[in-house]
């Protein structure tokens, strides 16, 4: 497996992959210092909540797409250069697609541990008061288990379709599906990969229509909601694993 | 009968619109260079991939160094060979050296043999460039050099030269002619060019519709080129009747009737027994059946010098 995974960072060599990834990284830090620069004081001192749940809504937004392109632009260099048929006399059909889910689940968990960083800046630069380990961990939980599903989904496509434009389709339209689900009852929610963002996100949002007043309540952790995404993965693992074991060239 | 490095029994890939590749029996000798000759749409490219796993065959066995190829066991036996499918295969964004770094790690074999086999290529003074930047022949060069890693026992090449510069053909085929005595290697290598196959073979098979009509050692196709005669009379019809009573097969050939090499003496004595039966005899000719003669009498199809 540490030979399959060498190899693909020498193929990611010159992609830049990451680029992506800090894009998003630094549109959501210009978006939540704009945002902050407006909130006032009673926000202010549930800050730690506040980011819990702008961030996951965000990420509704802007991950699908995002991933979608981490994955597209691995799997296009093998086919702009149709090294399927060499590298399948080369190792199994299954290791690849697992070296190339490991490789660029390696990427969603940058993103993750990128985006806890600067929640946890951020918030203690601001002066947020104590630092809410357990729901930052939970918060971590969320990003890279919907991220890593929704990479997933998105290799899947970017395998088994030679043309690219499938997949940067499918990021868009996921993430607008992932935005509008959330205003669907969960049952619904729990239908959509791209909505798990707002799933297991633990903190409600209670605005009072005539105070005009903000109030992030904290929730539990959605564990079924987990339990049924990581059902979800499982099912497209075999899926996407078959199909592309399937595949002649 | 020599070791036989691929054999196949009863090989068949079937298509929604047919066979593509039908009861195929492939045999290749060790040590030797096959030739794989057919028309383009013949099933060369398909046997090949079905060779090396990459089209599922419908039915039919594949052996290949003198194992029978399974799901559990064909890398391993890949691990031995090396192949070239059409196109080469390769990185764009990556130089020459990282192209083979990716194959030589996946094969798990010294990273010395990447200068190795670029020397052998002639690729040395281009390691360092992008591959997007390689001619069409440098980067077929390198997809030889890419299978040639391992030193494998057998190599597979499907089309080696095609769109390579008459420059570059000669070279790989000099190269490709060179690696089983060099490298102790058996090559087995498609094209839809008869000369070349001709040029660089010394076995031979003929596919056509998926079918194999011809298997065997080059000298064999060769012998098959036997001389014929031609004979034209203004009355054909009772000149062949005539032979055939003397016990002499003959052909309808166009306007001629071909007839088996004879000796001077017999030739006369038919000549001779035409005249006085009072058929007139306006042409004799001697010919010989070319290679390309044969390939078309195989396939029924023209094919590229």
């Amino acid at each position: 497996m540490i030979r399959g995974l060498a190899v693909e960072r020498i193929k990611a060599k010159g992609r830049f992959i990451w680029m992506p990834v800090l894009m998003v990284l630094a549109v959501q830090t210009v978006y939540e210092l704009w945002a902050l620069s407006r909130i006032d004081s009673l926000d202010y001192t549930q800050g730690w909540a506040y980011f819990l749940y702008q961030l996951p809504l965000i990420n509704c937004f802007m991950m699908p797409i995002t991933i979608f392109m981490v994955a597209s632009r691995l799997a296009d260099a093998e086919h702009k250069g149709e090294t399927f048929r060499m590298l399948h006399t080369l190792q199994a059909q299954g290791v690849l697609f697992n070296n190339k889910l490991l490789y660029g689940l390696s990427y969603v968990l940058m993103l993750s541990i990128l985006q806890m960083i600067l929640v946890i800046v951020t918030g203690c630069g601001l002066g947020f008061g104590t630092v809410p380990w357990v729901k930052l961990g939970l918060f971590f939980v969320n990003i890279f288990s919907v991220g890593s599903c929704i990479y997933l989904l998105a290799q899947i496509f970017a395998l088994l379709f030679r043309n690219q434009a499938i997949s940067l389709v499918l990021g868009i339209g996921g993430s607008i599906m992932g935005l509008f689900a959330l205003f669907f009852p969960v049952g619904i929610q729990k239908l959509v990969i791209f909505a798990y963002y707002g799933v297991l996100c633990t903190v409600t949002l209670d605005w009072n229509e005539n105070t005009r007043v903000s109030i992030y309540n904290w929730r539990p952790f959605d564990i079924s909601g987990f339990l049924t995404l990581a059902v979800m993965f499982v099912l497209l693992y075999i899926i996407g694993r078959i199909l592309f074991a399937r595949k002649e060239y | 009968m020599s070791q036989l490095m691929v054999k196949t029994q009863a090989l068949t890939k079937k298509s929604k619109t047919g066979f593509r590749v039908h009861d195929l029996d492939m045999a290749v000798p060790a040590g030797s260079i096959y030739g794989f000759l057919g028309p383009n749409g013949a099933g060369k490219s398909t046997t090949l991939k079905m060779l090396l796993g990459l089209v599922h065959e419908t039915s039919g066995e594949i052996e290949m160094l003198g194992e029978r190829v399974t799901k559990r066991n064909r890398l391993q036996i890949l691990s031995q060979t090396g192949s070239l499918i059409e196109s080469p295969s390769y990185y764009g964004h990556l130089t020459g050296e990282e192209n083979l770094k990716i194959v030589q790690t996946l094969k798990d074999v010294s990273q010395q043999q990447i200068g190795e086999v670029l020397g052998i290529v002639r690729l040395t003074g281009q390691k360092d460039k992008k591959v997007n930047h390689y001619s069409m022949g440098m980067k077929q060069r390198l997809g030889l050099a890419a299978a040639l890693l391992g030193y494998p026992k057998l190599l597979i090449l499907d089309e080696p030269t095609n769109g390579l510069d008459p420059g570059g053909i000669q070279e790989m085929r000099e190269l490709i002619c060179s690696l089983p005595q060099k490298y102790d290697m058996t090559v087995l290598m498609s094209s839809h060019l008869l000369s070349e196959i001709d040029q660089i073979a010394n076995n031979v098979g003929v596919i056509d519709k998926g079918a194999l009509v011809f298997q065997g050692e080059m000298k064999a196709l060769h012998d098959l080129s036997q001389s014929y005669i031609l004979l034209r009379t203004l009355d054909n019809a009772i000149a062949e009747k005539e032979l055939r009573s003397t016990g002499i097969h003959t052909k309808r050939s166009d306007s001629y009737l071909r007839l088996p090499l004879m000796d001077d003496q017999s030739l006369a004595d038919c000549i001779r027994r035409l005249i006085l039966q009072g058929i007139q005899i306006v042409r004799i000719e001697q010919q010989s059946m070319t290679l390309e003669d044969i390939f078309l009498e195989l396939t029924g199809k023209a094919v590229s010098l």
